[in-house]
């Protein structure tokens, strides 16, 4: 007696109990899909040829690269370059500031889109909503080299802040050059330009949260601020969750320009990190030093790949919404 | 004392500007010129004598065009542009397959020139140069510093260096300046030792409110500051100086840059000093407070000055900028300024990648610039077109440079390979034409009175370490000089004090510094044995 083997609802043939093989799978599913394998196509050589050929490249992070003798001809050296690195005597520091810097820049930088998108949501008059949020999200545009000139400006001695400072009782000083306030300038400088154009995609998540449940809400008896806590921040944690991952997962990418253009010897101490300290001695020393470069990269990059993990399945653990 | 100091300042003065101008005995290009053949080279410049900015291509610029003419070799032009950072630049070209035949730059090219050489990026001109550069030859051996700057320690020749006609007036762009309408007001005279710099910082404090400013990434630089008066040889950047014994030393580490930087603090905590000093990073932040008028006493460039005169013509206030000599010691002893050996950090070197048979022609085609014609073009451009002698036979631009509308500046780079950097010997002379009367009153008061102390203390130029030295050399320099930096910065303002001494220069021994000097001499000695 023969069973015919159950069969899927819809769509081809099903077989459950013979495992077919991901080649296979793949060859049906392209004589199915021609033309969407091809759409994709470009994309996938896009991605082998800029990001992963290019990362064979980390290689020399074990070399002592000469550009002459070129990857492959360079001597190897083993872990030398990660020694040095780790033996360094600012190693501590500088990777003390960078967590400092992005943690700071992380807790304060992170909830205040959200906030602003929060607020916005709640305001009634469509054209007051409008220019607040054109407002916000103009100092995006500004370059980084113009933010900074401006900040540089109003930071000196006789600039805005020390005239502000000094109507408030306070003394003039060159606020650059004052080790503790390079993280407030810092962390409210970013706010400050990013904010606007961070809060456009919980503006656009809030958009979609089904207007049915603040309804039902309303019945319920909820006011706005329990309509906020109950509906749109719960409709909210998917996007906030996904992007808290992923911004963990550059918490050793702190901006270095932005550094390069505020810092200075006077306060090395609290705004050396790891990107200016390899910009210095990788990339503009008179002997550059590639492969020392490309060693610390190499460490910023697996600190970053931990963290995203990390967090990653924290927030499985936590929220059920994940990244993978 | 003073009266003798002056009066030697001035005979110095005159013997050096004589000289100075004298032309350079050269050797003479004959008629070797244009040469006899139909090579064509591709020549890459980093850093130097680039076609002009205004220039899209090669083609539209004259000297570019004159040097192939007049030395009758084709060149293909590949140079960098103007706003790209040199190391990229250049370690990019060294990844290209075949090299281009004669690479001009800077960055590491002379440093590093023995372990280019080992991998095959330049080759050995010593078969060659006496035979087919017998300009640059006779150049090279007519100061001893001239030839060890261009050949490796085990005596191999490997390129075509920048030098200056004068040995290191223009080495010396860097220096004080004051306000001569303010000292005429307060009834000073121009200050001459510290005690009369406190005193003038003080009075123009008091009476305009101002203050002793400079763009920090010039007032940081090796050996400038007016670290010289207190004997010391830096100011915030590392820096390695010869003692009198002929020992490498680290300015730094010495008492004397201590005693330097608690005056600068004496200056900062009495608000004399720009409190914005280390977070001036460009001239531009600088140049704005000089307009405004917060400074009357201030350390700066030839260049800068020109442009705070103009500011000052314009605004019409009477502010009268002027050079101002290094300060001496209370005791007289003069500034060892930052100055040199006049020998550029550039090179011009034939590549490894070069068909053998083009070898003797590159060489006389970069010969050129060592003869006595080739001189002149370097310098002016051809005779006739760009420049020609006045009257008492001396070179001046014709009006096509001179009455160019993108500025003199500028119009001096289309017809010369010399402006600041290129592959020949810049003539003291075009520096006069270039600069204004003030820049070079300027140049002259910082450099002529400290002549004789400003580079017998310099670590000579073309001093080269070996791949393993280079290597812990820099892991050690990096490392200490953060520290001196920072340290520089903290004695200034007074979050460290001359009690934390001792700590600083346990911590500097312990990131290696006697190893580093060590280095150092070791190089040094090798370099006096060549």
């Amino acid at each position: 007696m023969t069973t015919s083997p159950p069969r899927a609802k819809f769509g081809s043939p099903y077989n459950p109990y013979k495992r077919k093989s991901i080649g296979q799978i793949i060859a049906r599913d392209y004589k199915q899909n021609k033309y969407k394998y091809l759409m994709v196509l470009p994309v996938l050589v896009f991605i082998a040829v800029f990001a992963y050929t290019p990362m064979t490249g980390l290689v020399i992070a074990f070399k002592e690269f000469r550009p002459r003798l070129g990857i492959a001809g360079s001597k190897w050296v083993g872990l030398t370059h990660f020694e040095n690195f780790f033996n360094d005597i600012f190693f501590v520091r500088i990777l003390r500031n960078t967590f400092s810097i992005s943690l700071l820049n992380i807790l304060f930088g992170f909830p205040a889109p959200i906030l602003l998108a929060l607020l916005l949501n709640e305001v009634r008059n469509n054209k007051f909503k409008r220019s607040v949020q054109t407002i916000t999200y103009m100092p995006y545009f500004i370059s980084l080299i113009v933010a900074c000139a401006l900040i540089r400006v109003y930071s000196q001695n006789n600039g805005l802040f020390s005239q502000i400072a000094v109507a408030f009782g306070g003394t003039r000083q060159n606020l650059l050059m004052n080790k503790n306030a390079f993280y407030p300038i810092y962390v409210i400088s970013e706010i400050w330009q990013q904010i606007g154009w961070n809060s456009i995609i919980y503006l656009a998540a809030l958009s979609s949260i089904d207007q049915e449940q603040y309804e039902a809400a309303r019945i319920d008896g909820a006011n706005r601020f329990k309509q906020i806590l109950y509906v749109t921040l719960p409709g909210l944690l998917p996007t906030i969750m996904i992007l808290f991952i992923l911004r963990m997962g550059s918490v050793l990418n702190v901006g270095f320009e932005k550094i390069i253009l505020l810092y200075s010897e006077a306060t090395y101490e609290v705004s050396d990190v790891i990107s200016t300290y390899l910009y210095r001695r990788g990339i503009v020393a008179e002997n550059p030093s590639f492969s020392y470069a490309t060693a610390i990269g190499l460490f910023n990059s697996v600190v970053n790949l931990t963290f995203l993990l990390v967090f990653n399945w924290l927030a499985k653990k936590a929220t059920k919404s994940s990244l993978f | 004392m003073k009266k003798f100091l002056s009066l030697l300042v001035a005979v110095l003065f005159i013997a050096a500007s004589t000289s100075a101008l004298a032309a350079p005995d050269l050797y003479p290009a004959g008629d070797r010129y244009p040469l006899d053949t139909d090579v064509s080279i591709t020549w890459w410049v980093g850093e130097g004598f680039r076609p002009a900015e205004v220039f899209a291509t090669a083609d539209e610029s004259p000297f570019h065009v004159n040097l192939q003419q007049l030395t009758g070799v084709n060149i293909d032009w590949r140079w960098v542009p103007h706003e790209a950072e040199q190391s990229q630049a250049l370690n990019l070209m060294l990844t290209e397959n075949p090299l281009p035949d004669v690479i001009f730059g800077g960055v590491n090219l002379v440093s590093d020139a023995a372990r280019y050489m080992e991998e095959g990026v330049f080759i050995d001109l010593t078969p060659y140069l006496e035979e087919h550069a017998p300009a640059y030859w006779q150049w090279l051996h007519s100061n001893p510093a001239y030839a060890n700057a261009f050949k490796t320690d085990d005596g191999k020749f490997f390129g075509f260096g920048f030098f200056r006609e004068d040995g290191g007036w223009n080495d010396s762009f860097n220096g004080p300046l004051v306000r001569q309408d303010w000292l005429d007001e307060c009834g000073l005279e121009a200050p001459v030792t510290i005690s009369d710099w406190t005193n003038v910082l003080t009075v123009f404090n008091e009476k305009y409110g101002a203050t002793f400013t400079a763009p920090w990434p010039r007032f940081r630089q090796m050996g400038s500051g007016m670290s010289g008066a207190f004997g010391a040889y830096g100011s915030s950047d590392l820096s390695l100086y010869l003692d009198g014994d002929g020992k490498v030393q680290m300015a730094q580490a010495q008492p004397e840059w201590l005693n330097y930087m608690l005056q600068l603090n004496e200056w900062w905590a009495a608000g004399l000093i720009d409190q914005d000093l280390l977070a001036n990073q460009s001239d531009t932040e600088t140049r704005a407070k000089v307009l405004a008028g917060s400074s009357g006493l201030a350390y700066s460039s030839m260049g800068q000055l020109s442009n705070w005169r103009a500011d000052a013509d314009q605004a019409g206030e009477g502010a009268n900028w002027v050079g101002l000599q290094y300060p001496t010691g209370d005791d007289g002893t003069l500034s060892m300024i930052f100055g040199g050996y006049g020998i550029g950090s550039t090179v011009c070197v034939i590549s490894g990648d070069t068909d053998e048979a083009k070898i003797p022609v590159i060489l006389q085609m970069l010969d050129y610039a060592y003869t006595d014609e080739g001189f002149l073009f370097w310098n002016y451009g051809v005779q006739g077109e760009s420049w020609d002698y006045d009257a008492n036979g001396e070179a001046i631009y014709l009006p096509i440079v001179t009455e160019d509308p993108d500025g003199l500046n500028n119009a001096i780079e289309k017809y010369s390979g010399t402006t600041w950097n290129g592959c020949g010997i810049q003539a003291t002379r075009l520096l006069y034409l270039k600069n204004n009367p003030a820049s070079i009153e300027a140049n002259n008061l910082w450099f002529y009175p400290n002549e004789a102390v400003s580079s017998y203390w310099r670590l000579p130029p073309g001093i080269t370490l070996t791949a393993d030295e280079s290597t812990e050399n820099d892991f050690i320099r990096s490392s200490i000089s953060t520290l001196v930096s920072e340290t520089c910065a903290k004695l200034i303002t007074g979050e460290m004090t001359a009690a934390d001494w001792d700590e600083y220069v346990g911590q500097l021994e312990s990131l290696g510094l006697a190893r580093m000097l060590e280095i150092n001499q070791a190089a040094y000695e090798r370099y006096l044995a060549r």
